[in-house]
């Protein structure tokens, strides 16, 4: 039985060695939770919980839906884990898992893509006695900025910015070419960047 | 190439995201382009900011209430993988069609009926013993003129020699009534 939405296979997708003893344990994990051992799975969970939630609220923007992604990233994993190919890392199955996810969830809830600027609340109560924007308020007009990327940017530059993925994993884990890839990336840093500058205009 | 061209590359520059070659000539570019070195220095502090969402934090009772529900789920999920819902609908199937034939078995169809009632609707009249039906008189006797074929065809009618007068065959006619008045079977026998 071949669930439709579903493209879970790692076709093409080499990461690299670098946490080797991580991936072992991890593989060991899904084998034991693959046997039965609920357990092993509790363990799984326990391990990659908050990066699967922090992702999907980065790419959401909203925390309610991205726990309710994180725990469909779970359960598809628990569903699919037997299809896991042991020569690739799970993180990036679990990345992919999750950009997918989202992606339904958005395509599912019509969650409104782009916030434009006017909608954007100058930053005014968090501003320190010198007249900079805290470092709170940062957060919040960055994650207005993520809004304001298409998804694919938006899924390129958080998998590499802030998950710290490298740009071959990327495009490993998005299935596209290294080169789309970083065009996304790059285009998603400059209309940040942009986006910062407006705000900073406005509060100056 | 202008500034703006450079902009796009000066964005994966800052992070190092360059092949060697390129990041060589947007380097050289920068040494010498004021505008862009202004711009690679705003984008490094906007990289800075999107790079501290990395450091939010997560409050543990989310972490359990997401960890709760998850394994909630996967009770409801092994019962799914135990019992797919094809099972459900298979066996839904079956049980319609088992109770779609008993219904059929123990209520014919009208037209059924109706088939019976027609064929019985004008049974023939009652035949005294002795006497011969109307099927029977309409019915003629071969006499065999020699033998062979046309003989053996005789004997086994009756075997009538030649010549000889053919005689009314005596016919029974059996009525075999059912409980439901409408059927009433007729029975000819020579």
């Amino acid at each position: 039985m071949e669930p439709r939405e579903l493209t879970l296979r790692m076709t093409g997708y080499a990461p690299d060695m670098a946490h080797s003893s991580s991936k072992e344990e991890s593989t060991q994990l899904l084998r034991r939770a693959i046997a039965g051992d609920r357990a092993a799975f509790d363990q799984i969970i326990l391990r990659y919980q908050r990066r699967a939630l922090m992702t999907a609220w980065r790419l959401l923007g909203n925390r309610e839906d991205a726990q309710d992604a994180a725990q469909e990233v779970f359960l598809r994993l628990y569903r699919y884990m037997h299809r896991f190919d042991e020569k690739h890392d799970l993180l990036p199955w679990l990345y992919r898992m999750t950009v997918n996810v989202c992606h339904d969830l958005h395509r599912k809830r019509s969650l409104d893509n782009g916030l434009a600027l006017e909608e954007v609340n100058p930053p005014s109560t968090d501003v320190d006695p010198a007249g900079e924007i805290t470092r709170a308020e940062q957060r919040r007009i960055i994650q207005r900025a993520l809004k304001t990327l298409t998804e694919k940017e938006r899924a390129a530059v958080v998998l590499r910015d802030i998950e710290g993925v490298s740009t071959k994993d990327v495009a490993g884990i998005l299935g596209s070419s290294e080169t789309t890839v970083r065009s996304q990336i790059s285009s998603a840093r400059v209309k940040i960047r942009k986006f910062v500058d407006e705000v900073e205009k406005r509060h100056s | 190439m202008n500034c703006l061209d450079f902009e796009k590359f000066i964005a994966l520059h800052v992070e190092g995201d360059l092949p060697e070659r390129k990041g060589r000539a947007v380097a050289e570019h920068l040494k010498i382009c004021e505008h862009c070195q202004e711009f690679a220095e705003r984008l490094k502090a906007s990289q800075g900011m999107l790079k501290s969402l990395a450091e939010e934090s997560v409050d543990d009772a989310v972490l359990q209430e997401l960890r709760g529900r998850v394994l909630n789920g996967l009770v409801t999920e092994t019962e799914r993988q135990r019992f797919p819902l094809w099972r459900y609908a298979l066996g839904a199937g079956l049980a319609v069609l088992v109770i779609l034939a008993a219904t059929t078995i123990r209520h014919p169809s009208k037209d059924r009926f109706a088939q019976v009632s027609r064929v019985t609707s004008q049974p023939p009249a009652t035949v005294a013993m002795g006497e011969t039906p109307a099927l029977a008189r309409s019915s003629s006797i071969r006499v065999a003129k020699d033998k062979g074929v046309a003989g053996r065809r005789a004997r086994f009618r009756g075997s009538l020699p030649a010549g000889a007068k053919p005689q009314p065959s005596v016919q029974l006619m059996v009525k075999l009534v059912t409980d439901n008045p409408n059927v009433v079977v007729y029975w000819l026998v020579d």
